[in-house]
């Protein structure tokens, strides 16, 4: 078995450090860009849109699905499994937390939401996580077939609605950040959560375990 | 009667839209600087990757990696403060307050907005307040709320700005008498000081600095022609000069004071920083 504190090795920092790098792009494009009030319509290229959170959402999707590859390359199983995705995705939500509180001051008194983004984006990127071991393991010879596999459905689940029906987004709570209020961003957050647990293998995988 | 009616500026006549609205446009707008953010990505990629790369035991590179991410947290939630948080809404009241034979006072009230929301403008007095004419054909909205004794509150859209105006009369507790040459008796019963003062004595303006409540002796040295008087603060020369072409300053004896005031409030989860700015012009009395 392996080391439980080995949670950060050459695979998982790679991981680590694309997620602190791409946040921080994010981080730099969301500061509002206008001095004065005057230059506030002129420069507006990603104003009044969420790019922290869209992007922030995004790559711990992604973390999530690599945390789930590198999992199933080593063969981890058992409560142990669980234990490393948690405390993995955990080291990686806390590295990006300088940016979630510099990113706070764009968005004042609003930290109850900010706490909830906090706990959605560790669920999503768990389950993601959970999904990708369980795509992984059978088709860990022919890896480019789970890879595949898996991604497809990363872009189907967080882009594809934006398309079609935006509210079924993981990234769509976030629109409305500026404004919505805690209850209504958890109540989104929650009603997205369900929808996860009931459409992905997450709840087999708890019975096959069983 | 009909000299003293001429004497006075009617409140309506005067108008400070455009120097309150230029104002509003050169607001500086309250976030986080660019540099910071820089630093604080650099920061972040530099230390974990030192860490990383240095540290060889597992246990320890865990620790340290908690310890920067630590130490970044703490950096970036100080940085952060009250003044680096964007503020939903800026509003800013430019006050002019005028003693001629009467006294009255005239307000605008300009709002902007970077998102969506609701404010309340806490209005001077009792005077109801009216809606300027829109700027642009794009400005649309009208609605607003009154409620006496509490002010207005109006929703706002992003990058809306809005423009209220209101006047009435109002009796200024200052008295200016310049007793000679050099030498001029000010008595303020303002709860507040004039930050800054003129006094404009035949068309030579004399810095006077800041006007304290309560009466004083202020004495004028190295005055300078009116047009090249100006009040030093940040966006009052504009209302200045208008006011100096309204009142004819050149005559006679004036006092004109200014005072400034920055305030952040909260109306529900909105914030909203308030630039509140006010001129004082205030007719003299001349006993030689």
């Amino acid at each position: 078995m392996n080391n439980r504190y080995n949670l950060v090795d050459s695979d998982s920092w790679q991981l680590f450090f694309s997620l602190v790098l791409f946040c921080g792009i994010a981080l730099m494009l969301s500061i509002p860009p206008a001095r004065q009030v005057r230059f506030f319509d002129q420069i507006s290229i990603f104003s009044g849109i969420p790019v922290y959170f869209y992007t922030y959402i995004l790559f711990m999707g992604i973390i999530g699905l690599s945390i789930g590859t590198i999992s199933a390359r080593r063969g981890e199983r058992g409560w142990i499994l669980l234990l490393l995705f948690g405390e993995r995705l955990l080291l990686a939500q806390f590295l990006t937390l300088p940016y979630l509180l510099f990113e706070r001051a764009a968005y004042p008194g609003k930290e109850g939401a900010f706490v909830l983004i906090f706990l959605y984006a560790y669920i999503l990127s768990f389950l993601c996580a959970l999904t990708s071991r369980l795509i992984e393991e059978p088709t860990r010879r022919i890896s480019a077939h789970g890879f595949l596999l898996k991604y497809s459905l990363f872009i189907v689940y967080y882009l594809a609605p934006l398309l079609i029906l935006p509210p079924l987004s993981p990234l769509a709570p976030w629109a409305g950040t500026g404004r919505c209020s805690e209850y209504r961003s958890c109540r989104a957050m929650v009603t997205r959560v369900a929808r996860l647990e009931q459409g992905s293998p997450v709840v087999g995988y708890d019975h096959h375990r069983g | 009667m009909q000299s003293a009616a001429g004497s006075v500026q009617a409140a309506r006549l005067i108008d400070l839209t455009y120097a309150s609205a230029d104002l509003l446009e050169r607001t500086p707008l309250q976030r986080p600087a660019y540099l910071a953010g820089v630093l604080l990505v650099l920061s972040c990629l530099a230390g974990y990757s030192l860490v990383v790369l240095r540290v060889k035991s597992k246990k320890r590179m865990l620790v340290l990696l908690l310890a920067t991410g630590g130490i970044l947290c703490l950096s970036s939630a100080f940085y952060t403060n009250q003044t680096k948080v964007v503020s939903l809404i800026y509003e800013l009241k430019t006050s002019l307050h005028a003693q001629t034979s009467f006294g009255y006072q005239i307000d605008y009230y300009g709002l902007f907005a970077t998102t969506d929301g609701a404010a309340k403008v806490k209005v001077r007095g009792q005077m109801p307040i009216i809606q300027e004419l829109p700027r642009s054909l794009q400005q649309h909205s009208f609605d607003i709320d009154w409620a006496e004794g509490e002010g207005a509150s109006l929703v706002l859209k992003r990058g809306e700005r809005r423009y209220r105006r209101g006047f009435g009369a109002y009796q200024l507790p200052l008295a200016v008498v310049f007793t000679g040459d050099e030498e001029v008796r000010i008595e303020n019963n303002l709860d507040e000081p004039l930050e800054e003062a003129l006094l404009i004595v035949k068309g030579q303006a004399f810095s006077i600095g800041e006007v304290r409540p309560g009466e004083a002796l202020y004495y004028l040295n190295n005055g300078v022609p009116l047009a090249d008087a100006e009040i030093r603060k940040e966006g009052f020369t504009s209302l200045f000069r208008e006011c100096a072409e309204r009142f004819c300053l050149a005559d006679a004896v004036w006092l004109v004071g200014a005072t400034e005031e920055e305030v952040r409030e909260r109306y529900g989860t909105v914030r909203i920083k308030v630039r509140d700015i006010a001129l004082y012009v205030v007719s003299g009395e001349e006993h030689e």
